[in-house]
């Protein structure tokens, strides 16, 4: 009887907790700027391309929207010149609202965040793409045959394809194997290993100021340096050339748009340079080489790392993220917690459903935090957001929630300078046994 | 909860003083420096292709003839002065095998040949120019006269400079890039190689450093 009635009774729409709604609204606005970031506006590139945006996307990515702000950095930097109006413009969006461009906007934390819900499925997805086309690469590129043995055996021509059109016999078996052997080797730990883990957050420091000072601005200025005439002259753009994003969003794409006849499309054919930032058809099979093959193999670890880690790059490497990290301990948007009353590691809402894999009750983690706000939904409510007066009128505070305070309120935090610096990992006083 | 407030009213300000800085800086980058720094070759000037005739190393001018069947608009001169004093730089084209004047800097393939591509300072440009040579001259125009004030030069005139911008460089010059750089990309063959090699090796052992240690479980999270 009492089914049937439940059965009768209309069904209720499920209403999501504050918490919860918000982080879909989260995913909406992010699918959102994915699109505006690399999708159809790149129509109008060569007006938006002319200011840097403040999300990770290679201008050379076909779809591109914006200007990569790192690459302008670099590129400046390397002519000795300081980008006034790049650092302002990244500085000014990090003082009003932090990282939170991380958070809310950059595609790259979205396909991160994607790829980590994703689970098995996206390892499946990435290992199936990556053996795609590491034999896509073998077809079409010498970027490996043209070093040692291979050079005499194809006499640096293109590929496997090649091979196979002279009659090269021996030379097409011989790099069929290797090709095979190293597809395999890059694409099996997708589909073998799904070993979930978090990046602590003293290593991620190290790991971000080693990427943010040596290959993004020391080697860039090193290289401006000529020994031979003891002159400075143009740098090159390190990061750029290591850069995994610039890989993903644009090496990829580019060396697959290669198939495409030039006259498919009749917006390529348009001197598709003012129309997709990089023409359809450059002819960059041949340019494929040994440097290709070294940012294969790193994007395809730093892949598999991004699938089973909770934004690894964002939180370990992106330089990006390093120069708005700073504007977090100023910025106008904060995230503030009842240090007194939180529940720390006996509850540990925050640390469950925080993108980075960060709890917001350790003070430290500030380096981290992406200001993405799911941890607002904390069910203590001791987790706030406080904005400058002058910006409240932007921000609806939630009605305080009525939770009894602890009966021993916790210590103060009391870091030590490494441990505030990120150096070494810090455990707040509620987390600790 | 008690309805104090957790951050100081100074934090709370702190920021103001930061914004009133950076918004400065944006506005110096805007109109204190000049944003366009494209280079000049690439800046859309008029090019044109011909013979060179009446070469006077001296006074730095020379004749372009342009080739009847060539492509040109409509009330364009066939005939120009080229006056090259200002000019900034000086590339030849030379086929591979014969000898480079100097460092050569680039190589490609134009239907089925292999060129190489050279940049010379135009110091000593002067010297390889001869009666009879095909250059390309890339400049400023005054179309009804005839003249040409070229900024970059072309020997073996294969490319005009766009075209050879959009053959082997970046393509697009943007407001905030001299050049967009191809780099971005990851292709080509480096001068640094040996610095890829030491750089991939340490970003290779990082990782596999991190791996080991995340197996063994040491690492601490917050």
């Amino acid at each position: 009887m009492t089914e049937e009635v439940a059965k009768k009774a209309p069904k209720k729409k499920r209403k999501l907790p504050p918490g919860e709604f918000r982080i879909q609204v989260r995913i909406w606005v992010q699918w959102a700027f994915f699109a505006l970031a690399t999708g159809p506006l790149f129509i109008i590139a060569p007006v938006l391309k002319q200011i840097p945006a403040p999300w990770y996307i290679c201008w050379s990515d076909p779809l591109a929207s914006g200007a990569c702000s790192l690459g302008t950095i670099q590129h400046f930097t390397g002519h000795g010149v300081f980008t006034w109006f790049t650092i302002g413009f990244l500085g000014t969006i990090g003082i009003l609202i932090g990282r939170a461009t991380c958070g809310w906007v950059c595609p790259m934390g979205f396909m991160q965040e994607m790829l980590f819900k994703a689970k098995k499925y996206g390892s499946y997805v990435f290992g199936g793409i990556i053996f795609v086309t590491t034999w896509f690469l073998a077809w079409f590129t010498p970027f490996l045959a043209v070093y040692g043995a291979g050079r005499v055996a194809t006499e640096n021509t293109y590929g496997l394809g090649m091979m196979l059109k002279t009659g090269n016999m021996s030379a097409f078996i011989m790099w069929t194997v290797i090709y095979l052997v190293l597809s395999l080797i890059l694409s099996l730990p997708f589909f073998l290993f799904h070993k979930k883990f978090t990046l602590p957050n003293s290593l991620a420091t190290y790991l971000r100021w080693f990427f943010f000072l040596v290959p993004f601005i020391g080697f860039v200025i090193l290289t401006r340096y000529n020994f031979n005439t003891g002159t400075w002259g143009i740098g090159e753009v390190w990061w750029c050339k290591i850069c995994p994003i610039g890989t993903i969003t644009a090496g990829f794409p580019q060396m697959w748009l290669q198939l495409i006849p030039e006259t498919a499309f009749p917006l390529f054919g348009l001197s598709s340079t003012a129309f997709i930032g990089v023409s359809s058809y450059q002819g960059i099979f041949g340019e494929a080489q040994l440097m290709y093959f070294f940012k294969w193999v790193m994007t395809s670890g730093l892949m598999w790392v991004m699938i089973n880690s909770k934004r690894f790059f964002c939180k370990g490497v992106c330089p990006l993220g390093t120069i708005f990290n700073v504007f977090n301990w100023f910025s106008a948007n904060q995230i503030s917690v009842d240090q007194e009353n939180c529940r720390g590691a006996s509850c540990n809402w925050c640390l469950n459903h925080c993108p980075m894999d960060i709890a917001i009750y350790d003070p430290t983690a500030q380096w981290h935090c992406i200001r993405c706000l799911d941890c607002l939904g904390c069910p203590f409510g001791v987790v706030k957001h406080e904005v400058s007066p002058i910006m409240s009128w932007l921000v609806k505070q939630p009605p305080e929630k009525k939770i009894p305070p602890l009966k021993t309120p916790n210590p103060p935090n009391n870091p030590t300078f490494m441990q505030w610096a990120g150096f070494v990992d810090y455990i707040p006083p509620q987390a600790r046994k | 909860m008690s309805g104090k407030p957790i951050r100081s009213t100074l934090s709370k300000w702190i920021f103001l003083p930061f914004l009133i800085i950076l918004v400065a800086m944006m506005l110096f980058g805007i109109y204190g420096k000049k944003l366009v720094v494209a280079p000049e070759q690439t800046q859309g000037k008029y090019s044109a292709t011909g013979q060179i005739s009446n070469l006077d190393t001296a006074n730095k001018t020379f004749t372009l003839t342009i080739p009847e069947d060539a492509e040109i608009s409509e009330g364009e001169p066939l005939v120009w002065e080229v006056d090259f004093e200002k000019a900034k730089e000086f590339h030849v084209i030379v086929e591979e095998g014969v000898e480079a004047p100097t460092k050569v800097t680039d190589r490609h393939e134009i239907d089925g040949l292999e060129f190489e591509h050279d940049k010379v300072i135009l110091e000593d440009g002067t010297s390889m120019m001869e009666d009879g040579m095909t250059m390309t001259v890339a400049g400023s125009k005054k179309a009804k006269k005839g003249t040409m004030s070229a900024s970059v030069l072309h020997l073996g005139g294969i490319f005009n400079e766009p075209e050879y911008h959009q053959r082997h460089e970046p393509r697009e010059i943007y407001k905030t890039a001299v050049i967009l750089c191809i780099a971005c990309v990851g292709l080509g063959e480096s001068n640094f190689f040996w610095f890829y090699l030491i750089l991939g090796s340490i970003v290779l052992v990082l990782l596999l450093w991190l791996m080991m240690r995340i197996i063994q479980k040491r690492g601490a999270s917050a």
